[in-house]
């Protein structure tokens, strides 16, 4: 990796990939805000937000990451190749760019979500890391200063949303490594165990005695107490900085995934339509 | 200024051996022609030099050093490909834009310049333009980033003579003000064969000829004339092609003319780079 | 140097996320290892009855607040009525799955609506889980005297409740009322008013 290869990468990337899914969040938030609206001029006759709520705002900003870095990775490796940048760099440039844009998306959201809360009149919405590791008002009831609470909580929906965008690259990468026919195959052994896997696997494990849901609560339970999550600590509480340790350590782990279906993946040219 | 070492270079895809064991040295500031027929293996050699595939076996150095996942390396070309591998919906200068964040000594006003003179319109999208504009773009992309290297891949398809013709005048202007090295693969070699310092041909994967122009040019000559006369003077002589109109005959003949005992009611001319390229791919 | 500055302020704000004033979780005292005492002979004051008096298994302390419970319990944000006056929260406990809280009692607090925090003192207290002195829900009537000593008074709330009222021997204010089912002749819970 060179530097030079990497500044350019990220600074095309970031040009790229900064704004979508910010807009896409204010698109959200204002799409919802308006039919609430609607909804409540038809039943009371007066356009107003109230009872609109923002909650899971994060959520759906890690979810906006996911689709747009799903989207973005077969570009920007084309775009590296087409510029003489190895796929290391354009990889390495690509978690970059968009732990920058999720650092953007998670700062909106701490905005949005009081903003929301304000003029809906309502309390302050949930975050769904909220859920995981304990409440804003719950940190600020133990006497926290607002400030870090919120700097807390926009730390972790940043590695939230690192994580969800990291996730993306790898799914990504592995599309743009196989060829067509894999593609297909990978697509739908997906949405077969998506759609079949549970019901399928708890068939076959019922025969011999297994009780699935046991292992599945036994699994996330175990999943929770890696990231720290309160409710495994027996607390309102969860350990952030081990939230965060986790997030970014899996995030890392996606990246490694992705480097390792794209170092030997040939370019593959995205179609023209009409070609 | 760079200089790129082919090393035992093979690729096959699937059943087809794309390239096998080729070697070659591109020397710095020269303008390359690489021919060969449609399937040679030409666009398979550049994308591998170009690090967008991956050799079977051989390497590729550039300046000494492995092209593989090499910014260093890769850093020093620039390919303009057949395929496109901007994102389609991008608009034109954007395209630029992005060229000169990768390349720190990209022409973003030589771009601009050439895009008016091509009538290119930098404003709309990639996937909207016309087959040719499209190549507009890329050309003028290609010779706006000063890379030390520059492939052209087809560079000329779909653009009109007019618009040919540009090209090669602004290829070799650009080359006179700032020398680097071209590699240009097209199948239109008589309008190209005035610009190419040297030719590399590639027949089913293998490397057939790496000559200059100069040489090629003393590889035969043809001769013109009263059919009769023609086929007197071709007697015993290694004749690689022959075209008759009428009465008239054009006979391609392998050899150097200096030696030749040419009657003076014969044309002679110096062999054309298509007709050898012809007569080595035919065979 | 932009860089080196972007990331000194992304390593602070991660160190922000460790800046956590939540104490750690208090680990109940099993009950065969709860403290009891013979009652005092002129009656409890408010910190003799904490110290002899365990919430959910957490020793309790006079003053109490939600801190020296520990992080386990939160309360309501909302309010479930007024008691006398004062508005009255729900005592809930984190149950061991995500966002599903149970209820462990009611409380109010000294200072009311956004004033309240985790160190606000508790004023009152009415729960099934306590364990006072050795009597704690479903312990029979005749257990109360050995344990508590004799109440100060017992008034019938209905026709199958009493409370066993117990006021401090300091203040002479009601200190703690028991509700008993008459008709079991059984503790059901216990009210702290401190």
């Amino acid at each position: 990796m060179s530097k030079q290869g990497f500044i350019s990468s990220y600074k095309y990337q970031l040009r790229r990939v900064i704004l979508m899914p910010v807009l896409s969040v204010f698109a959200t938030v204002a799409t919802m805000l308006l039919f609430v609206g609607l909804i409540n001029y038809s039943l009371e006759g007066k356009f107003s937000f109230e009872n609109a709520g923002s909650s899971v705002l994060d959520l759906m900003a890690g979810f906006m990451l996911f689709v747009y870095s799903c989207i973005f990775i077969q570009e920007f490796m084309n775009t590296g190749a087409a510029n003489g940048v190895s796929r290391t760099t354009t990889l390495i440039a690509s978690m970059a760019s968009f732990f920058t844009s999720s650092a953007v998306c998670s700062a909106v959201v701490s905005v949005l979500s009081p903003i929301i809360s304000l003029i809906s009149g309502g309390d302050m919405s949930v975050f769904f890391l909220e859920l995981l590791y304990g409440e804003r008002r719950f940190y600020m009831f133990y006497g926290e200063n607002a400030f870090v609470v919120r700097i807390r909580f926009f730390v972790m929906i940043t590695f939230l949303c690192f994580l969800c965008a990291a996730v993306g690259m790898a799914f990504s990468a592995i599309f743009y490594r196989l060829p067509k026919k894999g593609n297909i195959i990978f697509s739908v052994i997906l949405l077969v165990i998506c759609f079949f896997g549970y019901p399928i696997t708890n068939i076959m494990l019922e025969k011999r005695g297994i009780d699935l849901d046991e292992i599945l609560n036994k699994f996330f339970d175990g999943v929770g107490r890696l990231f720290g999550m309160a409710h495994v600590n027996g607390s309102m509480a969860g350990n952030c900085v081990q939230g965060v340790f986790m997030m970014f350590i899996f995030a890392a782990v996606c990246g490694v995934i992705a480097w390792l279906f794209v170092r030997r993946a040939n370019v593959k040219p995205a179609p023209i339509r009409g070609e | 200024m760079s200089v790129i070492e082919i090393k035992n270079v093979s690729k096959s895809f699937g059943k087809n051996q794309a390239l096998c064991d080729v070697t070659l040295t591109l020397q710095e500031n020269c303008i390359y022609g690489l021919l060969g027929r449609n399937g040679a293996g030409k666009s398979t050699l550049m994308n591998i030099i170009n690090n967008r595939i991956f050799a079977d076996s051989g390497e590729i150095l550039i300046d000494g050093v492995s092209n593989r996942e090499n910014d260093k390396a890769l850093g020093k070309l620039h390919m303009m490909s057949e395929h496109l591998l901007y994102a389609p919906a991008l608009k034109v200068i954007d395209m630029f834009k992005a060229g000169a964040c990768f390349y720190p000594e990209y022409d973003m006003e030589y771009a601009l310049r050439l895009s008016e003179e091509y009538k290119l319109n930098t404003k709309a999208k990639l996937q909207k333009l016309s087959t040719g504009y499209r190549s507009v773009a890329k050309i003028i992309n290609a010779l706006a980033c000063n890379a030390q290297v520059v492939f052209f891949d087809e560079p000329v398809l779909g653009l009109d003579a007019n618009h040919r013709d540009m090209f090669y005048r602004q290829a070799i202007e650009k080359y006179n003000a700032r020398p680097a090295t071209f590699v240009i693969s097209t199948h239109l070699i008589e309008e190209a064969a005035g610009m190419i310092e040297r030719a590399v041909v590639i027949k089913d994967g293998k490397l057939l000829l790496d000559e200059d122009s100069e040489t090629i040019r003393s590889m035969g000559y043809s001769v013109s004339g009263r059919a009769s006369l023609v086929d007197e003077f071709t007697k015993g002589r290694d004749v690689m092609n022959e075209e008759t109109l009428g009465g008239l005959k054009t006979a391609y003949i392998k050899g150097n003319r200096t030696q030749a005992d040419i009657p003076s009611e014969l044309e002679v001319q110096p062999l054309s780079l298509q007709t050898l390229f012809i007569h080595l791919t035919n065979s | 140097m932009k860089i080196k500055k972007l990331i000194s302020l992304l390593l602070a704000a991660v160190c922000l996320t460790a800046c956590a004033q939540i104490p750690p979780v208090k680990e109940p005292v099993p009950t065969e290892q709860q403290k009891t005492v013979a009652p005092p002979e002129g009656g409890w004051t408010a910190e003799e009855l904490m110290s002899v008096t365990y919430f959910d298994g957490i020793e309790l302390c006079y003053p109490l607040t939600l801190r020296d419970l520990g992080p386990v319990y939160s309360c309501s944000t909302y309010t479930v009525g007024a008691n006398e006056g004062r508005p009255e929260y729900v005592l809930m406990k984190e149950n061991g799955a995500v966002y599903e809280e149970a209820t462990y009692g009611y409380i109010f607090f000294e200072s009311e609506g956004r004033d309240i925090n985790a160190d606000s003192k508790i004023s009152y207290i009415l729960s099934t889980f306590f364990n006072i002195n050795g009597i704690s829900a479903n312990t029979p009537v005749s257990e109360i005297e050995k344990a508590l000593g004799a109440p100060d008074s017992i008034v019938d709330a209905n026709d199958n409740m009493s409370h066993y009222i117990y006021t401090d021997s300091e203040t002479g204010k009601d200190l703690m009322k028991l509700y008993v089912i008459k008709s079991e002749e059984l503790v059901l819970s216990a009210e702290i008013l401190l």
